[in-house]
């Protein structure tokens, strides 16, 4: 039970960390800011653990997952936004990202809650968890800091796109559970290469997405939806340099 | 005369209505009659189309520009999975947009669209034309296409088809419009909900998102299409 709620936490947080950090690196978010915007993604986590019940019956039933696949959009495209130092699409970002991550665990640690013996593990796994994503999240700050002076923002703009570009093959899953989406059999293997339940497969999934036996469907929708959100972020960041010469 | 045009178009379609309707993937993007002058743009879309028998996943990207105030052309690049689950080349298409009518000078906006595709590596060929029309009511609008569509070619059968678009949407934000779309072609009828979102940028620089659920309503059989689209015009 320890276990399993320390990687819960860390599968479930980390992710939040990373983008949120990755985001506050490109517009310089002030901490107050940055509190109302983890404050709002945690009250919309909430209301949407609430109204899970409703939502679900929507659509034939397929509704949880339709509204999922919907956040995911909103991460990238809210992200691709965030990359012109729009401020409010960065908090959107943020706090969808919350929903979609929180959500689940919210779900998990009401669920065991109750439970007599099951608590207190719980209790442990979870500061282990928030321990790790704190220490991991300071790191990765500085590590954006550094990216930062030396490469300037193309380093961080590259980064996000890995990073929002991961929650389009969440689309990818999920339309494939409600039947929507048909994910190709063949599945390329690179578990030799770095397995995905190891420190490094778990960082990397919550940074890029990464898979150790990704789909070709899925390779394909990465790289296409990653050369496109590049491109734009580029054009976007040329246009602006531009006006700043003139 | 560019009104006539339009309306004899639209009753020539109207005529071939009555034999055929499109084939093949009938969901995709519900143009709206404006270009921008000097515009240029970078498009992606993606289309998933699960039926019973199977899924056809395709992409495409193309890049744009205007060629005078009122006319726009854009070369897409169409890739699709085949059967082995690999994804390829599928085709290349070239589209010519065009503004018939200065935006909110009639009653209604005008726009047409002359599109030509060619399959990879097979002998086919499909042409479309057909006119597009936006109509705006209080913070809502109505868009509607409708395309006449002709293919041929040694791989495969000559003919005449027809496909119709329809877009409702309500501009609560700019960034965030629920829409409802339907779409009509050869034995589909699909309809399903959808947002649009717009941000504009500084000078004419804009981004536009497009995602949409649309599920076959005349027939009893599976038939879902997921679709997302992503234009960023500079």
């Amino acid at each position: 039970m320890l276990i399993t709620s320390l990687l819960m936490s860390i599968n479930q947080l980390l992710p939040v960390v990373i983008l949120c950090l990755l985001l506050n690196g490109l517009v310089d978010l002030t901490r107050k800011q940055l509190l109302v915007i983890l404050g709002s993604g945690i009250v919309c986590s909430f209301a949407y653990v609430q109204s899970a019940a409703i939502v679900s019956q929507l659509f034939e039933h397929r509704g949880l997952e339709f509204t999922q696949i919907m956040v995911c959009c909103i991460i990238f495209i809210a992200s691709l936004l965030a990359c012109n130092q729009q401020k409010w699409a960065a908090s959107v970002a943020i706090i969808s990202a919350m929903v979609l991550y929180l959500s689940h665990y919210i779900i998990y640690i009401v669920g065991f809650w109750q439970a007599k013996e099951a608590a207190e593990p719980l209790l442990i796994g979870t500061l282990l968890g928030v321990g790790i994503c704190f220490s991991f999240g300071t790191l990765f700050y500085f590590l954006l800091e550094t990216l930062k002076t030396h490469f300037g923002d193309n380093s961080l703009h590259i980064l996000l796109a890995s990073n929002a570009t991961a929650k389009l093959l969440i689309v990818i899953d999920l339309a494939s559970q409600i039947d929507v989406l048909d994910i190709t059999t063949r599945y390329v293997d690179w578990r030799g290469f770095i397995a995905e339940n190891s420190e490094l497969g778990r960082v990397l999934k919550a940074l890029m997405g990464y898979e150790a036996t990704p789909s070709l469907t899925a390779l394909w929708v990465y790289t296409a939806a990653f050369s496109v959100f590049v491109l734009v972020c580029l054009l976007i960041g040329k246009k602006s340099q531009f006006k700043e010469t003139l | 005369m560019r009104f006539i045009s339009v309306i004899l178009l639209g009753v020539l379609l109207n005529l071939v209505n009555t034999h055929a309707y499109a084939d093949g993937i009938v969901v995709d993007k519900v143009y709206h009659p404006y270009v921008l002058p000097f515009e240029r743009e970078l498009e992606w879309r993606i289309v998933s189309h699960q039926t019973g028998s199977g899924n056809i996943l395709a992409q495409r990207i193309g890049l744009g520009s205007a060629i005078n105030d009122t006319m726009s052309l854009e070369g897409y690049i169409i890739g699709e999975r085949d059967d082995n689950g690999d994804f390829g080349l599928a085709g290349y298409e070239v589209e010519l947009r065009w503004q018939l009518v200065e935006q909110g000078r009639l009653w209604a906006d005008w726009g047409a669209l002359f599109e030509l595709e060619k399959h990879h590596n097979s002998d086919v060929y499909e042409a479309t034309t057909g006119f597009l029309w936006e109509k705006e009511f209080g913070k809502s609008s109505l868009t509607m296409n409708a395309f006449l569509v002709y293919e041929w070619g040694g791989d495969i059968k000559n003919e005449w088809e027809s496909e119709y678009r329809a877009q409702y949407r309500y501009r609560y934000r700019s960034e965030f419009q629920p829409a409802l779309e339907l779409f009509v072609g050869e034995d589909f009828f699909g309809v399903g909900p959808g947002f649009i979102g717009l941000h504009r940028f500084n000078g004419q620089r804009q981004l536009k998102w497009e995602v949409g659920f649309i599920t076959e309503i005349s027939q009893s059989e599976k038939n879902h299409s997921f679709r997302l689209a992503l234009e960023f015009e500079f």
